[in-house]
């Protein structure tokens, strides 16, 4: 075998200081790592942070406007709606760290394998992706939806799923430059398989791009976890989610218009806390963004 | 030129023939028996034989297919199984709405997209410029379906200026209700489309002003207005078209959302109410015509490209 490669110690520092180091290097990637850190405390915390449950129905109280009883008023149904975000946040920072796995566990692969080897796997690899773009990615998640039923799960994997090709285009790019490097020939000569070579040696080089995809990948998935549970097709109620709270809110415009302003204001705080993460990431990397990558699946 | 043309037709064939071959699988892939999921909970069990044999379905699956592409190719795309009216009228009765909606929405898009990408690209440091990049990653960020529920919430439903639910009237029969229909969706499309629009020309713009041929413009003493407008925009189009060409189908996630959201009777909200009918003929129909015409346009952009820029290689 090849012996490890070289590492680079550094000295350990403190949280505090990882983090101020953090924002001289990148304000944006330390204030969109700051809310989403917020915002997933508040998620785990929610039942410590509010005296109702997310499904008490208390109709008695139904639109009550925001008051210090109901911080963001309560619903059709007299529930809290300040407790059914909170909740709605799981929801949504859940899909955002679940689905870019997915795309990450297929897309990473096929990306290695189809540059790497080239040829007739890389010819399969790229009409495939061809398929899967020419699909709109909303319509692809609602149809894998319209197979598997509803759910978190369901709506995970849809999500997940859209999210192949940039993971592989992304991966089957890098793989195609980092191949030409004298490293790689170097691993080969040495006598590394074909597996160690494109696991061991290009994927650890080809990781920059890797890991701002993710990120960005989980903007365009709380979006579309949101835009999904609007048009029904999201979680089952009465679980909250802050999509399907919005498609609620908007039958009561008269009675209760604050229903369909916070939960929007939570949505969009989160997915510019996750795309300012994601550009602070890319100038870290010193790379100019690839637009194609931040806007592809957004609805 | 013409080898290059004659390629890239060839390889659209396969992503064409590949989807088709999904799209019809589709039904098949249902959990349970297709012809069960064609007809419902509880069928006569004369219903179930008939379409056995109107499917065809005790024949082999490679005949099955080349039938159904026939009447595909025929502009048979079956019946919808709602109302049983053709597949293909009723997206005909659709494609209006969507083009009238989507030509005001891609004009809003380009108003609201200059200035991302004017500022944006020449005087980023400026506070226009610093404006423009919040407008362009807010929009890029705000839930497009949000956007349109605060319109109806504040232009509709608080200020009665348009109405809540968006109807279809041609703007040239009458253009007033047209307007008054369209304004609030086209709106709310054009922002998610000017956010796209403005990320990729601003892009495209900075990295040719960064040339050096725009360099020596300068040097010559061109004014600015000369540099960016004839020398630097011109080249900067080019790999915006191309790009543009795979947004078509975002495009298209995008009038879903909105035309969902403000009931506009276009073939985005076609497809919605197909798949939450799980009405699978309308859906397949829709999914192919969609899939082909993506195809179709990234292709017809692809040569476009190789056309109007010598330096391509056609090899």
């Amino acid at each position: 075998m090849i012996g490890d490669s070289p590492r680079v110690y550094r000295r350990r520092r403190g949280p505090i200081q990882f983090i101020v180091t953090t924002y001289r290097r990148s304000p944006s990637l330390a204030i969109g790592a700051g809310v989403i850190s917020i915002l997933a405390v508040l998620a785990a915390l929610a039942p410590l942070l509010t005296p109702y449950t997310p499904v008490e129905i208390d109709v008695a109280n139904k639109f009550m406007p925001p008051s210090g009883a109901h911080l963001f008023g309560t619903d059709e149904l007299g529930r809290d709606i300040w407790t059914r975000s909170l909740y709605g946040a799981r929801v949504s920072l859940l899909t955002a760290l679940l689905a870019p796995m997915i795309g990450l566990a297929i897309g990473v692969p096929l990306g290695l394998v189809s540059g790497y080897f080239g040829g007739w796997a890389d010819s399969i690899t790229m009409r495939y992706i061809d398929v899967q773009i020419a699909v709109p990615g909303i319509l692809l998640a609602m149809m894998i939806i319209l197979f598997v039923g509803r759910g978190f799960l369901a709506l995970v994997v849809a999500i997940g799923i859209g999210s192949i090709p940039n993971f592989a285009r992304i991966v089957r790019a890098s793989t195609l430059s980092i191949q030409e490097d004298e490293y790689v020939a170097a691993v080969k000569a040495m006598g590394g398989g074909h597996a160690y070579t494109m696991f061991r040696t290009i994927l650890p080089n080809a990781m920059g791009p890797i890991i701002v995809q993710v990120v960005i990948t989980a903007a365009v998935a709380v979006l579309l976890e949101a835009a999904l549970s609007f048009l029904g097709l999201g979680t089952v109620p009465p679980t909250p989610s802050w999509g399907a709270m919005l498609q609620i809110g908007k039958g009561y415009m008269n009675e209760a218009p604050y229903y369909s302003i916070m939960p929007g204001i939570q949505l969009t705080v989160t997915v510019v806390a996750l795309d300012l993460m994601g550009r602070g990431l890319q100038k870290l990397r010193g790379s100019s963004a690839s637009a194609t990558a931040e806007v592809q699946g957004r609805a | 030129m013409t080898t290059y043309i004659i390629r890239r037709l060839l390889q659209a064939i396969p992503t064409v023939f590949i989807a088709s071959v999904l799209v019809w699988g589709m039904v098949y892939a249902l959990p349970g028996d297709p012809v069960l999921a064609l007809l419902g909970e509880e069928p006569n069990p004369e219903a179930v034989v008939a379409l056995r044999e109107r499917l065809g379905l005790d024949r082999p699956l490679v005949a099955q297919y080349t039938t159904w592409l026939g009447n595909v190719l025929e502009g048979n795309l079956g019946d919808s199984y709602f109302g049983g009216e053709a597949v293909v009228d009723r997206i005909q009765r659709r494609v209006l709405p969507t083009v009238q909606l989507t030509a005001l929405a891609l004009l809003f898009a380009l108003l609201l997209a200059t200035p991302i990408v004017l500022f944006g690209a020449l005087w980023p440091q400026s506070i226009a410029g610093r404006v423009v990049s919040v407008q362009s990653a807010v929009s890029l960020s705000v839930p497009t379906f949000w956007i349109g529920i605060l319109f109806i919430l504040f232009f509709a439903v608080r200020q009665p200026w348009f109405p809540a639910v968006s109807d279809y009237h041609p703007f040239f029969q009458s253009p007033w209700l047209a307007l008054r229909n369209t304004f609030l969706p086209a709106l709310t499309l054009g922002i998610f489309v000017s956010a796209i629009f403005g990320r990729f020309l601003r892009q495209a713009l900075t990295d040719v002003l960064n040339k050096d041929y725009v360099r020596t413009a300068r040097a010559k003493g061109l004014r600015e207005a000369n540099v960016v407008g004839r020398h630097a925009m011109r080249n900067a189009l080019l790999p915006f078209v191309t790009i543009l060409g795979l947004q078509v189908s975002s495009f298209i996630s995008g009038s879903v959302v909105t035309e969902s959201v403000f009931n506009y009777p276009g073939l985005g909200r076609l497809i919605y109410t197909a798949i939450l009918q799980r009405d699978y003929a309308l859906v397949q129909g829709t999914t192919l015509i969609i899939v082909v015409t993506v195809t179709f346009i990234t292709l017809i952009v692809d040569i476009l490209y190789a056309y109007l820029d010598p330096r391509i290689s056609y090899s």
